[in-house]
């Protein structure tokens, strides 16, 4: 053994040890819209680790663990910053349109699809290049977006029009327009990719739409102001923010019926489930409340920036 | 398809003015009384009984008294209203939530408010009373008086007056 090779060694092990704790725990990027950044919380210690500066209000949370790298939509600097999720830095800042909000990444991590709430449109973004590639005509006033497993399928509710608009992806312009409930902000489809689910902030309820027929099936009933969705990793429960109600409810996703209404926190938005426990980020509280999966039982909170919104795919889980 | 495009995009300008802007605002306010949790939840518990606490606050009718549903409409010290409509209502929490119409007189638009008396240290009371809001202006670029500063200027104001005006009530 001569010392290059232990130098070699002793590196190799730093690397799988790093590597390895990357990889071990899930993390979760939390917009915050009154301090003007991004809280990164290590989910295995349950603390932020990371601050990282982004643009003027952020809303808006796309993390795509196969582009490594999360999109924050920035409403009133009206850009969206892209952070690389192996340094926690912001690596290029992208113009997007005039009031970015929505934002979701393909499955595959190749593009990005960032709903433009004043223009009534969405935009395309390479994410490899961070450049531009389309710009689709929806309906009034865009908000949630969602991409179906596939990657084929883009989605996104139309607020205004009281409508979730069907993107074909590779044709890049709109294939059909289902009707919801009213005023849907989030969507959110199942991982199967047999269910998309708009959420209805002014009809406090769910609308669950079948993808193959394009039809809404089911109505669901929930709190004051549903405004966050998150599935569990076999899409059988639904997990839903009140944002009026300071609670979730939480769906039984296979019969389409409500289990249970629980507490939260103030102003509950974006949320996110991952094993046994639910991330719910409270915008009023500044923190994300972790709460247990299978009764809503409160374990622990976590403080973030300022109006913290987590609106989007926000947890990072390494492969 | 280019009139068309032309006519959709003139539709959605029109309607513009009925969105609101992506970045909602908050203001949260305390104050620790010295005094019981029920006695000052008694005073503050009627949603038609805000002029007997709250300095600005001339005079009130409800169409429904504290029930949920009810809708009152406060009349201002020089001038002005406010119609808001009671959205949660607990008795046991000691707090209420309730939802303006409009922005009314505030330069707030999409206002919802909570107030809750909690029980503080030693005998006394805390008093929370928070609200989320977005500006009056809808669009971007809000001309001053109408932009995030104003509005969140216009409810801290409303609400440190109120809680003062309520501990000088309460701890005479």
């Amino acid at each position: 053994m001569t010392w290059m090779h232990l130098f070699r060694l002793s590196t190799a092990l730093a690397w799988v040890g790093s590597a390895a704790l990357a990889w071990g725990a899930p993390f979760a990027y939390i917009t915050n819209q009154g301090s003007h950044d991004v809280s990164v919380i290590d989910l295995a210690t349950d603390a932020v680790v990371a601050t990282v500066p982004v643009g003027k209000a952020p809303a808006g949370i796309a993390v795509s663990a196969a582009a490594r790298k999360a999109f924050v939509t920035n409403p009133e600097s009206k850009n969206v910053s892209v952070i690389d999720l192996a340094t926690n830095r912001v690596i290029e800042t992208m113009a997007a349109g005039d009031g970015p909000v929505g934002i979701a990444a393909a499955p595959d991590g190749k593009q990005v699809y960032v709903a433009d709430w004043f223009n009534n449109r969405v935009l395309v973004f390479d994410a490899q290049t961070h450049r531009q590639t389309g710009a689709i005509a929806v309906g009034k006033a865009p908000a949630g977006v969602a991409v179906h497993p596939s990657g084929a399928w883009v989605y996104v509710a139309n607020r205004d029009d009281n409508s979730v608009a069907v993107i074909d992806a590779r044709a890049g312009r709109v294939a059909a327009e289902i009707a919801v409930g009213n005023h849907p902000f989030a969507v959110v489809a199942n991982p199967a990719g047999t269910r998309l689910y708009a959420l209805n902030v002014l009809g406090d309820d769910v609308s669950v739409i079948d993808i193959e027929r394009r039809a809404v099936i089911a109505t669901i009933a929930v709190g004051k102001a549903p405004y966050g969705a998150a599935l569990s990793a076999d899409g059988t429960r639904l997990f839903v923010t009140n944002q009026h109600g300071d609670s979730i409810s939480i769906i039984d996703a296979s019969h389409n019926r409500g289990l249970a209404t629980v507490p939260a926190c103030g102003y509950p938005e974006g949320i996110a489930v991952h094993g046994q426990r639910v991330y719910v980020v409270c915008w009023m509280d500044d923190a994300v409340t972790v709460l247990d999966a299978r009764d809503g039982r409160p374990l622990t909170t976590i403080p973030t920036g300022r109006n913290s919104r987590g609106f989007g795919q926000f947890l990072w889980v390494p492969d | 398809m280019r009139a068309l495009l032309a006519a959709a995009i003139l539709i959605g300008a029109s309607t513009l003015a009925l969105a609101h802007g992506p970045t909602r605002q908050k203001v949260t306010e305390t104050a620790t009384i010295k005094a019981a949790p029920d006695a000052v939840w008694n005073k503050v518990k009627d949603f038609n009984g805000m002029a007997a606490w709250h300095p600005a606050v001339e005079g009130s009718t409800a169409t429904d008294g504290s029930k949920e549903g009810s809708v009152r409409t406060l009349s201002l010290k020089g001038g002005g209203q406010m119609v808001e409509t009671l959205e949660g209502y607990s008795d046991a929490e000691r707090k209420f939530s309730y939802r303006a119409k409009d922005g009314g007189a505030l330069p707030v638009s999409n206002y919802t408010s909570t107030l809750t008396v909690k029980a503080g240290d030693g005998g006394t009371s805390l008093v929370e009373w928070r609200g989320a809001f977005y500006r009056a202006y809808p669009n971007n670029n809000p001309p001053p008086g109408q932009d995030d500063d104003a509005a969140v200027k216009a409810i801290t104001g409303v609400y440190q007056s109120g809680l003062a005006n309520l501990k000088k009530i309460m701890e005479k």
